[in-house]
């Protein structure tokens, strides 16, 4: 990594990126590929806000095309770092180089209008005072008006939204101001666009819609950007790959499966999944627990440690532990169960796709689903 | 993970080194020296008071401190006092009836309470002084009755006196104080009252035990609003007599023309203001606080019986009729007599032209310089542009008379320069332009009125998320295209009634116009002032009026956004503090 960054231009001595610049004569597609697929790098970003240090020491690459979700809780700083990429917050330190183009450094920095980077809000903003293709024209002002009409309305034609083009945002629902602002993002042609939450405003089952949509666009354009969110699910959901933030800092980056079955943390495992943790002990290579006998990862030392196992990891098991069954909720697709651990008496959850006929006070025998185990050291 | 990386882009926009990039980043250092240059303009007039200040009065000071200031300072004391209670009074209880009970008349009384804040103090001084003459309407009408026939026989406490002030003053001032508690008792929630009824606690109980505590910040910043409108005062106290510190100065610089002696009892009294400002800034911090801890039902008014109602209307009505009622009908009925015998003279027109004029340049003028504020402060929100902001603000916290005597030495000194430069290049001087033109009055209108043009500004630009400004910028707009493309469309209604505010305010003003006018130029405020000086009080009844009905136009604009909401109520009051002229 650290080689093929030397082979960026330097501070200074490259070409600014202009929205100007991204501009194709070819008008015949709405987004040429590979046009907005632009290639991130960020290298060591550091933010106070006073004494707090809201983004610590992060790096950062998102390839062309790719999706990355800066996932996290609530101020952890993921939306901090996004508006630096945008250039509306300006870091202490740090590097933001945009298709190799030092765009933020030691002795450059490129304005948030010059950048070419599109922005999509938690709510929107759309312009209230501008009509809809008014609003998707506001970032095409450098090309005469009947061509920044039209290619307005192509990118509306695309998000499905070309029937309401002079009506006033406040008209449209929140799906459709969503889609509005992302024509918005996307018709200046930028070179990565950045969503801040981008679907948290809408209802459950309108979400995942037009999270759906929103995605395929960004595929089938080969659209690189970075995605915020809180939701955990939904970064699985759309990420090529997840960066997983706490405190301005990033825990772990990889692809959606890695982070899942590989946690680098107690941190990271919580945050992904629902987990039971087990008090436990490693000895030798081997993890006792009251949940039986486990072959300890290698690279875990001995000493007290936390097993974590998955809700769906549990199945029943004659040959299994016998726990005692305390009661089950319904779910519809599936039955949680809550299970008391002999000796110790912890509550544990289960989650079986099947009904159980059990009475509370009841004995089960279940077993863990080879491998389906984490463990940390007790730290 | 192995990336290629792509090929390079065409060059665009070449990235500007660091200096000019830093200077360019949203345009910042050229908004933050504006805002420090105005800072400084606002704040130019107290440093000069300071430096004429402490080059003495030469032996005038020791006269000052044993005969003039105890009691121009016990005067304004209690002046002070006394006021505070009548507005406190009126204010908080005439709020809390129209708030808390129904009753006939009370929707018509809930906004015609707001109409003294049309009423300037040295109009209804004026007004009052012709009402209650001994051979004035109101006293030849008690005689009347009475049977009696010579003013002799009948000798009623006169208006001329500390007394007739505070009571005059606390009719038009109480507005500030019901406006802020009003808004205060709509925001509380209904289980408050009804959980101390409950408890055992009356009508009264309520109001006293539950209600008062909870609205004294908001009476803490309408009583200090008033306060200051009553330290600002030169006409009215003149007019009746009571030598508050505020007169001080004005004697000692006119009579006595002692610049700097008159530059001492200034500081002085700043620091008076300074207590009312810490007070109101105090009050308003814990307002907030206090208003956004609770949520939930609002408070629905009790219907009171008829003669409870009876009681709440006419205590309602009262400060309406005492307050704005009876000197306007005055003033109405003199001024068409006056316009029936002599028609309209000219003189009233070119004054109101003069008025108008004078207002209007030093209302865009405020509004510009309101606007490069607010913008540099939303570009740029931090600690020093805060403060740049909060110190361009300082000038409404700084009476007419005080800011006037500021004025005179920088702006004589630019006279100066302005008159050598036009005698270098042009070979004859420009004289004193700077009064001779108007420059003076419109400097102190602008000092005085910039914080109504920030604050106006600044709610409508709070209104506005800051997610459109980053979507503008992302999408190519530069700070000056933000402003003219995105901001300004938003913030229009904003900038039209903040502007209302400021030209209003200008046209009631007195102390700075009678001082810093060029010579022989009359507005309507300076004529009002001109007649009641010589006791001619009905031949200023047209241009008085005049200046009411145009001082009806903020109070329009609070009745109407009073409906929308407390904080747009607040802010109103907030920049509407000078609502009563001198």
């Amino acid at each position: 990594m650290r080689a093929m960054f030397s082979r960026l231009p330097g501070a200074g001595a490259g070409a600014g990126v202009g929205i100007g610049a991204s501009l194709l004569p070819d008008e015949e597609r709405w987004l040429p590929r590979g046009r907005c697929a632009g290639f991130l790098v960020i290298e060591q970003l550091r933010h106070h806000y006073g004494a707090l240090l809201a983004i610590d020491d992060v790096s950062l690459t998102v390839a062309p095309g790719e999706i990355l979700c800066l996932l996290g809780a609530s101020g952890c700083g993921k939306s901090t770092l996004l508006r630096m990429i945008a250039g509306v917050e300006r870091p202490d330190r740090g590097r933001i180089l945009l298709d190799g183009l030092e765009v933020c450094g030691a002795g450059s920095f490129v304005l948030p209008e010059q950048r070419g980077v599109g922005l999509v809000f938690q709510d929107y903003a759309l312009f209230p005072h501008l009509s809809v293709v008014e609003n998707v024209m506001f970032g095409l002002r450098h090309m005469p008006k009947a061509q920044a009409r039209a290619l307005a309305m192509r990118a509306l034609t695309r998000v499905s939204l070309a029937r309401y083009a002079d009506d006033y945002p406040h008209r449209l629902s929140g799906g459709e101001q969503q889609r509005v602002a992302l024509a918005r993002a996307l018709a200046p042609r930028p070179s990565v666009i950045l969503m801040d939450e981008p679907f948290s405003n809408l209802d459950q089952r309108l979400r995942e819609t037009i999270r759906e949509q929103t995605v395929a666009l960004l595929r089938d354009e080969g659209i690189s950007a970075v995605v915020v969110t809180h939701d955990p699910e939904e970064a699985m959901q759309i990420a090529d790959s997840i960066a997983l933030m706490q405190a301005g800092r990033i825990v772990q980056t990889g692809t959606p499966e890695h982070l899942y079955h590989h946690p680098a943390s107690l941190f990271v495992a919580r945050f992904l999944c629902d987990i039971n943790e087990i008090a436990a002990e490693c000895r030798h290579g081997q993890i006792d627990s009251p949940l039986g006998r486990f072959t300890a990862p290698a690279q875990l030392a001995d000493g007290p440690c936390v097993l974590c196992i998955r809700p769906q990891a549990i199945v029943p098991d004659p040959a299994g532990v016998a726990v005692e069954f305390v009661s089950r909720q319904f779910l519809g697709h599936d039955d949680r169960l809550r299970l008391r651990l002999p000796h110790t008496g912890q509550m544990i959850h289960a989650r079986l796709s099947y009904a159980v006929p059990l009475k509370p006070g009841q004995t089960l025998s279940v077993s863990i689903v080879a491998d389906q185990f984490m463990a940390f050291a007790c730290s | 993970m192995p990336v290629d990386l792509p090929p390079s882009r065409p060059s665009g926009r070449p990235v500007p080194p660091a200096a000019i990039a830093w200077f360019r980043h949203g345009g910042a250092a050229g908004w933050i020296l504006g805002s420090g240059v105005i800072a400084l303009l606002v704040m130019m007039p107290l440093l000069a008071l300071l430096v004429l200040g402490l080059r003495g009065s030469g032996d005038l000071w020791p006269h000052l401190l044993a005969f003039v200031l105890p009691e121009a300072i016990g005067t304004t004391l209690l002046l002070l006092a006394g006021v505070g209670v009548m507005v406190t009074t009126i204010g908080t209880l005439t709020a809390w009836l129209v708030t808390a009970y129904e009753f006939a008349g009370r929707r018509w009384l809930e906004w015609a309470l707001l109409l003294p804040l049309a009423m300037p103090t040295y109009i209804i001084a004026y007004s009052y002084l012709d009402l209650l003459h001994p051979i004035g309407p109101l006293q030849s009408g008690v005689r009347h009755l009475m049977g009696l026939s010579s003013p002799r026989d009948l000798v009623l406490p006169d208006i001329r006196s500390l007394g007739g002030c505070i009571l005059l003053f606390g009719f038009v001032l109480y507005p500030y104080v019901y406006i802020a508690t009003r808004a205060m008792f709509h925001m509380q929630v209904a289980s408050l009252v009804e959980v101390a009824h409950t408890l055992g606690a009356g009508r009264l109980g309520v109001f006293v035990r539950v209600a008062l505590p909870l609205a004294r910040p908001a009476i803490a910043v309408g009583t200090s609003l008033a306060l200051m409108e009553a330290v600002n005062d030169v006409g009215a106290s003149e007019f009746l007599g009571v030598r508050t510190i505020t007169l001080s100065i004005y004697t000692t610089w006119i009579n006595r023309s002692n610049l700097g002696g008159a530059a001492q009892i200034a500081l002085l009294m700043l620091l008076v203001i300074l207590v009312l400002v810490g007070v109101e800034r105090h009050a308003r911090r814990h307002q907030r606080y206090v208003g956004t801890a609770r949520e939930g039902r609002r408070l629905s008014r009790q219907t009171l019986p008829p003669v409870s109602g009876l009681l709440a209307f006419a205590a309602c009505a009262a400060p309406v009729v005492l307050g704005f009622g009876m000197p306007v009908a005055y003033l109405a009925v003199e001024a068409v007599a006056r316009l029936r015998q002599f028609g309209l003279s000219p003189d009233i027109v070119s004054q109101t032209l003069h008025s108008v004029g004078i207002s209007a340049l030093a209302t865009v003028i405020a509004l510009v310089l309101g606007l490069v504020l607010t913008f540099t402060v939303r570009q740029n929100g931090t600690m020093l542009t805060r403060l740049l902001q909060r110190l361009a603000s300082f000038g409404y916290a700084v009476p007419g008379t005080v800011l006037a005597l500021g004025l005179l030495s920088p702006l004589a000194w630019l006279d100066n320069g302005l008159d050598a430069l036009s005698q270098a290049l042009f070979g004859h001087g420009s004289g004193v332009f700077v009064f001779a033109s108007g420059g003076a009055l419109v400097t102190a209108y602008v000092v005085r009125f910039l914080t109504m043009a920030v604050g106006g500004l600044e709610t409508g630009f709070q209104r506005i998320p800051a997610s459109l400004d980053q979507a503008a910028r992302t999408l190519g707009a530069n700070p000056l295209e933000l402003l003219g493309r995105v901001h300004l469309p938003l913030i229009r209604p904003a900038v039209l009634s903040a502007g209302l505010l400021v030209f209003v305010d200008c046209m009631k003003e007195l102390p700075a116009t009678l001082l810093l006018r060029p010579l022989n130029f009359e507005t309507l405020a300076t004529h009002v002032y001109g007649e009641a000086s010589r006791g001619t009080y009905e031949d200023g009844s047209i241009a008085a009026l005049a200046i009411v009905l145009f001082g009806l136009v903020p109070v329009m604009l609070i009745a109407g956004f009073g409906k929308s909401g407390q904080t747009v109520t607040q802010s109103s009051l907030e920049t509407d503090r000078n609502g009563t002229g001198s």
